[in-house]
């Protein structure tokens, strides 16, 4: 799984949360998904308007992007682009577009990052 | 009866102040907002008129820093240029200026005309980024944040605006045509109430490029912008937003609004003549100000001041020279500046900054002066170019702009009752 070095990572997540970067460097290391949802999550999270209640990645898997959380398909593509350059990884539009859900997210990610 | 046109309400973030007090003192006192930059080592374009207080130098939003005054929704940060954080913070401004909530904007009587270049800065790094990865991905804001329309892409939805929304192309006179443009909205009735926004960011993608074009001043000089001057020698890129509140007249009397200038009537005639370079004889530019005249129903002797588009090249400021001197051969003492020598050259906003100038000038019942002018021109000597302010002797101010394929737009602006 070829992922960026933590300090190309850190010039990509240069003033992004540090919390966001942390979890990047424990999952470099360990390789824990948990560690990558926190990466994703982070990101979304970060790029959207309000503040969620509570940290996305713990959020029901059932959570609604668009329609609980109101996020919309440019933010989503925009977390994915920067995930994308973390990673390495593709994810196709019809990928993309079959996500609806926190748990959809969860999984596609995991899935496509893992490989 | 066509309505009246009336402006209520001036946002400035520009290289002689981020708010009109500071750029009221910098007129009076020719505070120069020309500072030197370093942009590339070997680079022979040595000054700009860069924008304090702000901090847009990154291609990254997250990186930007302004003013704490400012409350920009951070998400709305994600798919601006630089310049669009000077506009937003402008028209932030002129709202207060006006006496306006953000959400009088958001009518179906309410327009916006913006005026930029685009952001060959961010378009530089995207194009770079599509080179790095191979076309393979790309930044989802990548075309919003840089393309000629940013700005009106992104301050249509910051501001919820339900009129009408466009940009205006027409280069240094694009934000002249803006505003008259405003003007026939309202008059016409379509609209009651225009947003006019011109803005450019100060970076070498945006600036430098003119030097090949040998229109920069190469001096390493604070003052070398120097208009009418004959030592001039080509101007110097500045940039910043200026955003106008205008208003139908009744619109602002029936809210009780202060009317900083109203704008008695704008005209426009092209050179036919030459891509980037302005007829010898100001042939357009002259017109420009005939029909700007006729439009107002005035005669040159009501004209009180010209702030001129002169931007310290030697060929365009010949030209205008030669324009006003025929234009105004029956009033020739009528003062000239051009206030470029202070702020730069800020391209397609020059036009609204100049405007918002213009009021300041019926305001303070003053024409303002022609900084750096030591030994004027043979070619322009005809012209009264005071070296101090002076009173304002007539009720009109005249304010010229001209833009490339020899677009020239005159507005005329007058003291309210």
């Amino acid at each position: 799984m070829p992922i960026l070095p933590p300090d190309v990572a850190a010039e990509k997540l240069d003033g992004y949360p540090p919390e966001i970067l942390e979890a990047y460097q424990a999952f470099h290391t360990q390789r824990d998904p948990a560690d990558l949802d926190r990466v994703v999550f982070g990101l979304i999270g970060f790029l959207m308007p309000e503040p969620a209640e509570q940290p996305l990645e713990k959020m029901e898997d059932s959570t609604r992007l668009r329609e609980d959380l109101q996020i919309d398909s440019i933010t989503i593509a925009e977390a994915v682009f920067l995930i994308e350059e973390l990673f390495d990884i593709s994810i196709r539009n019809e990928d993309l577009m079959k996500i609806e859900t926190i748990g959809n997210l969860r999984g596609h990610l995991r899935d496509t990052v893992t490989q | 009866m066509a309505a009246e046109v009336a402006i209520t309400g001036i946002g400035w973030v520009t290289s002689i102040g981020c708010d009109g007090e500071t750029v009221r003192q910098s007129l009076l006192q020719g505070r120069s907002g020309i500072r030197s930059v370093d942009w590339y080592p070997d680079c022979p374009v040595k000054v700009a008129g860069t924008i304090p207080e702000f901090e847009v130098s990154s291609p990254n939003w997250i990186k930007w820093k302004f003013p704490s005054t400012f409350k920009i929704r951070r998400d709305a940060l994600r798919s601006l240029a630089p310049h669009g954080v000077y506009a937003i913070c402008s028209v932030l401004q002129a709202l207060q200026d006006a006496d306006l909530e953000e959400e009088a904007l958001s009518t179906p009587d309410t327009g916006l005309f913006c005026a930029s270049a685009g952001s060959p800065f961010m378009i530089h790094h995207y194009l770079k980024e599509m080179d790095r990865t191979g076309g393979k991905r790309g930044q989802p804001m990548g075309i919003v944040s840089s393309i000629c329309g940013t700005l009106n892409f992104n301050l249509g939805a910051y501001f919820k605006i339900k009129g009408a929304n466009l940009g205006m192309v027409s280069a240094c006179a694009s934000s002249s045509h803006a505003l008259g443009y405003a003007m026939e909205e309202i008059r016409s009735g379509r609209q009651r109430r225009m947003v006019v926004v011109g803005s450019e960011e100060v970076n070498p993608e945006g600036v430098v490029p003119f030097a090949a074009m040998r229109a920069l001043s190469l001096s390493h000089s604070t003052e070398a912008s120097r208009p009418f001057d004959q030592n001039r020698d080509g101007f110097v890129g500045s940039g910043g937003a200026v955003c106008l509140i205008v208003e139908s007249v009744d619109v602002a009397k029936q809210r009780g609004a202060e009317i900083k200038a109203l704008l008695s009537g704008w005209g426009q005639a092209s050179d036919g003549h030459n891509v980037a370079i302005s007829h010898e004889q100001g042939d357009g530019l002259g017109r420009a100000m005939e029909n700007a005249l006729k439009d107002a129903r005035i005669g040159v002797g009501q004209v009180g001041y010209i702030n001129a588009h002169a931007t310290s090249t030697l060929v365009g400021d010949r030209s205008e020279a030669i324009a006003i001197g025929r234009v105004f051969a029956d009033n020739p003492q009528v003062p000239v500046s051009s206030t470029k020598a202070l702020t730069g050259h800020t391209l397609s906003m020059s036009g609204a900054l100049e405007a918002g100038i213009c009021c300041m000038a019926l305001r303070e019942g003053l024409a303002f002066p022609q900084a750096h002018l030591q030994s004027v021109d043979s070619a322009c000597e005809h012209l009264n170019l005071p070296t101090t302010a002076s009173r304002l002797s007539a009720p009109y101010v005249l304010s010229n702009s001209s833009g490339f394929g020899g677009s020239n737009v005159t507005l005329i602006l007058r003291r309210p009752e």
